[in-house]
């Protein structure tokens, strides 16, 4: 598999990428040949959908640009993390020669957290938030285009639909709400291509009748008459359904309810998820949400306890702790899932920088994660048992997270179709 | 058809010519507003029944929809005359599609010199061509072919990152000379167009590794259908005569598809009782594409995909039957088929079909006579909505049927929203020229004018008092032609235009 080239990427978020391979920005996949393409299995074949209660809400987090796993849920108790990144790592958590807050947060002994995500350790201290560590997809590429494809069909080469869209596609909950499926952003990700029906909102506020601001509720009011004089049955209730949903949003928007915890954060991520959070609380309708964080793409200067990546981490941080907090009792029927399309090379570039990886973590957070607990069948990162150019090996397959995520949590029994040709296991990452 | 008033108007056509704007411009004003119109009386039909007119649903669905003059132009020819020039669409003047199109370099380029550029500019090119042609094209139906077409043998533009200029190939050599001609023909050359070959995986089905993903599509999707009386083990066999059908990566002739004979497996085969001896070569694969086109399921698969899409989501089985023997009398001739159905009882009587998005915004587009021009906004519409072509993952093409499109409402009518307000990017609405139009200040007679150029006649009543007391309510006239814009967008919001 080709390489591709990817100067730039990390300034730019994935709407922005693919906006601009679609307007003309030359450059990222310049040179590519025909010879780099993959092969393929056949397309999955859906049955009829399985009809069951609804089960939790499904919050997927995107870290677009191959997050750095290994400093973020950092082997301080491995010799090897230390002496492949002698600029970057992630100080001991008993290191006296480094600030406390600049020191790992320790987990279990053996793994810590950047103390950037210090916050998340009272989460993952009540139970509540479990990582995965050495987890990945199994392909080979380091595209990021490739991999986060691949990724959100389910890393079945060849079919193009998202594992989000399958899921929803074989769970019929008897659910109908306009808003069963949101990506918060201008677009919807690729784990959600085949679902018609799946909405993109940038906010509570941008799911409305665009007009003028000064007759809006007359025209709502006409529209929502004529579809109600409408015979055809359908459309009278797709209609009547999307009134329903404009209806929850306004009121949200009109009576926005203060977040019960700590502050979200200024920033994109924290808006989103403190939108995710409001349509929970109001009871939109919402079983799966999908929301990015980009600018995961650390070539260069990526920073150790400070710098770049930490701020970033910061973010995350925010975001999720307060989404936490602010659903509080709720947390008990939300699974949320952080995952990136790869990780990055175990040893730091001479940029002081890592370059694009393979194995990395994923963060588990809701009431039915197994948590408390750092899931790892550790590879360990030794030069001889390094993947590749120098990557960390994959030992859990990431559809074991998600298919388990979906068995268990949103009470989807057909993961052989969402992931066909993989025998999703068990690995106990979850309640239920 | 009686009971219509002509409104004449003067010379609003002249202020459309092009401005300045290079030959393209010039052909443009030639499809500009018509010198009449006509508006129709308020219809007292019931509710329940729209009783929408035979040629007004002939243009809508044998195209994208008129635009202003359209339906003028097509009743003085008459329905069947209409439609017989349609089905020739290579006798109609189409200079103005035709130059927007040949503009673009991509699209118009050899395969080879495209595969060194970004995917994102091909999938530019390609899908304006398409979006461009339904909207200017005098070739409607033609156009509505090439989408039928492009979905029932569809290839996901993204598959990789070099997929797109092979579907541009093979939107040029396959899909677009054979749309209105022969089914054989057009299998046969689906069966060798590269971007069928990459995208189905049959690239990569060699005898020693075989891959029956193409095998199993060539069968269920393209020719048999799911019940077509194939097995398992036919399903093997078809990927056995079609390995070593692959396509060449580099070098010379890169891009080409060829039958590499080292890589087929040349041992003898059975598909569905019809027997392939040993040592056939390339030749079996045209003996069992044929042998799948003589199969009656064959026909009956397409002649149902057709009278889904042209007729009703449930495809009635009299006109499905009658359409799949005129298949299996003219050998899988195209237009014979479409002059059955379009002239079908089933046709003129058969409940509204829910436009898809594309229809949705390009028939918006085409009877407000928009100027639009391809922008990451208009882009961004086909996206919310769900539907940009060739975006679709799976081989299955984009859904028939309404279920599948219904629920996504709030995009339709903030579409609807922009559009009048004129925001959005590359669609200038300009109403004034069309409002000269209705040789007349009054509100009713303007929304009436806008009434039949979206739907072909003006609604009950009461839903059209809904509407004028709205605008009535303006207080001075930049309110009221701010409500008159609103009203209109709640036209094109409304499930009627949405429906045909």
């Amino acid at each position: 598999m080709t390489k591709v080239h990817c100067a730039g990427y990390e300034k730019i978020s994935r709407r922005e990428f693919l906006g601009s391979s679609l307007f003309g920005a030359a450059g990222i996949m310049l040179g590519q040949s025909i010879t780099a393409l993959p092969d393929s299995v056949p397309k999955i074949k859906l049955a009829d959908p399985h009809v069951g209660p609804r089960g939790d809400t499904l919050v997927c987090v995107f870290l677009r640009g191959g997050a750095d796993g290994l400093n973020i849920v950092v082997p301080h108790g491995d010799d090897h993390y230390y002496q492949q990144r002698p600029t970057i790592a992630i100080a001991r958590p008993d290191d006296g020669s480094t600030e406390h807050n600049q020191r790992t947060v320790d987990l279990n002994g053996f793994f810590g957290l950047h103390p950037a995500l210090a916050p998340l350790h009272e989460i993952y201290s009540a139970g509540d938030m479990g990582f995965v560590q050495a987890t990945g997809s199994p392909d080979e590429t380091r595209s990021h285009f490739e991999a986060m494809d691949l990724m959100e069909r389910g890393a079945v080469p060849g079919e193009h639909s998202g594992w989000l869209a399958r899921h929803l596609a074989t769970l019929d909950t008897g659910n109908d709400s306009a808003l069963r499926a949101i990506a918060v952003g201008e677009m919807l990700p690729q784990s959600l291509s085949g679902q018609l029906s799946a909405t993109a909102l940038q906010s509570v506020e941008d799911y409305h009748l665009r007009g003028r601001q000064e007759t809006a509720g007359e025209l709502n009011m006409i529209l929502q008459q004529i579809y109600q004089q409408q015979p055809n049955q359908l459309l009278k209730t797709a209609a009547a359904q999307t009134f329903d949903a404009l209806e929850v949003m306004r009121k949200i928007g009109r009576n926005p309810q203060q977040p019960r915890g700590r502050k979200y954060g200024d920033h994109a991520f924290g808006r989103a998820m403190q939108t995710v959070a409001q349509l929970i609380h109001a009871e939109a309708g919402v079983e799966v949400a999908c929301v990015d964080l980009g600018g995961w793409d650390t070539h260069v200067a990526q920073g150790g306890a400070d710098g770049i990546m930490a701020r970033n981490l910061t973010r995350l941080s925010d975001g999720l702790t307060a989404f936490y907090e602010d659903l509080a009792d709720k947390m008990g029927n939300v699974t949320v899932l952080v995952m990136s399309e790869f990780g990055r090379r175990i040893h730091e570039n001479a940029g002081k920088g890592t370059d694009h990886g393979h194995g990395n973590m994923m963060m588990l957070m809701g009431g039915g994660v197994n948590g408390n607990r750092v899931h790892a069948d550790w590879p360990g990162i030794h030069p001889d048992v390094q993947e590749g150019p120098g990557d960390l090996v994959i030992t859990t397959d990431y559809r074991d997270v998600l298919g388990e995520a979906l068995r268990k949590r949103t009470k989807n029994p057909a993961i052989d179709q969402i992931f066909a040709g993989y025998a999703v296991g068990e690995r106990g990452l979850f309640l239920g | 058809m009686n009971r219509r008033k002509f409104i004449q108007f003067g010379l609003a056509t002249g202020t459309m010519a092009a401005s300045g704007c290079s030959v393209i411009g010039k052909q443009m004003a030639v499809q500009d507003l018509p010198d009449q119109l006509e508006i129709l009386p308020p219809s007292v039909s019931n509710p329940t029944n729209l009783n929408i007119d035979p040629l007004w649903r002939l243009l809508n669905r044998a195209g994208y929809g008129p635009r202003p003059g359209d339906y003028e132009k097509a009743s003085q020819i008459g329905y069947e005359q209409w439609l017989e020039q349609q089905l020739m669409p290579e006798e109609i003047n189409d200079t103005a599609a035709e130059l927007i199109v040949s503009g673009m370099s991509l699209y118009n380029a050899d395969v080879n010199y495209m595969i060194g550029f970004d995917q994102g500019d091909g999938l530019r090119d390609l899908i304006w061509a398409t979006v461009a042609r339904q909207l200017y094209s005098e070739r409607q139906l033609f156009e509505a072919m090439v989408e039928f077409w492009s979905d029932h043998f569809t290839i996901y533009a993204r598959t990789n990152q070099v997929l797109v200029f092979f579907k541009i190939v093979d939107d040029r050599d396959v899909i677009r000379p054979n749309a209105l001609g022969n089914f054989r023909e057009l299998l046969h050359a689906s069966v060798r167009s590269p971007a069928m070959l990459f995208y189905l995986n049959n690239a990569q089905n060699f005898a020693d590794h075989p891959n029956e993903n193409y095998a199993r599509e060539l069968m269920e999707l393209h020719t048999l259908g799911v019940f077509g009386g194939y097995d398992q083990a036919d399903v093997m066999n078809v990927a056995r005569i079609l390995s070593g059908l692959t396509v060449k990566r580099r070098g010379m002739g890169q891009g080409q598809t060829m039958f590499r004979n080292e890589h087929h497996d040349d041992e003898s085969k059975v598909v569905m009782g019809q027997s392939y001896p040993a040592g056939m070569g390339e030749a079996e694969i045209d003996r069992l594409v044929d042998f799948l086109i003589d199969q009656p399921a064959t026909a009956d698969h397409i002649a149902t995909k057709l009278v889904r899409r042209f007729v009703a989501d449930e495809p009635p089985a009299d006109l499905v039957a009658e359409v799949a023997q005129l298949f299996r009398d003219t050998d899988g001739e195209i237009k014979p088929m479409l002059r059955a159905i379009f002239l079908s009882e089933q046709f003129k009587t058969a409940p509204p079909k829910l436009k898809r998005p594309i229809h949705y915004i390009v028939s918006s587009l085409r009877a407000l006579n928009v100027k639009a021009r391809f922008s990451r906004d208009l882009h961004s519409r086909f996206q919310a909505m769900g539907q940009v072509p060739f975006m679709w993952p799976t081989p299955d093409g984009y859904p028939d049927v309404a279920e599948a499109w219904v629920n996504n409402q709030l995009p339709r009518w903030n579409f609807a929203s922009d559009l009048v307000h004129d925001k959005l990017e590359g669609g200038a609405f300009e109403p004034e020229k069309l409002v000269a139009l209705a040789a007349s200040n009054q509100p009713a007679d303007i929304l009436d004018l806008f009434y039949t150029l979206l739907l072909g006649h003006v609604p009950r009543s009461d839903q059209r008092q809904l509407l004028l007391d709205y605008v009535a309510k303006a207080s001075g006239r930049g309110e009221q032609i701010d409500r008159l814009r609103e009203a209109v967008g709640l036209i094109i919001a409304g499930p009627e235009f949405q429906l045909i």
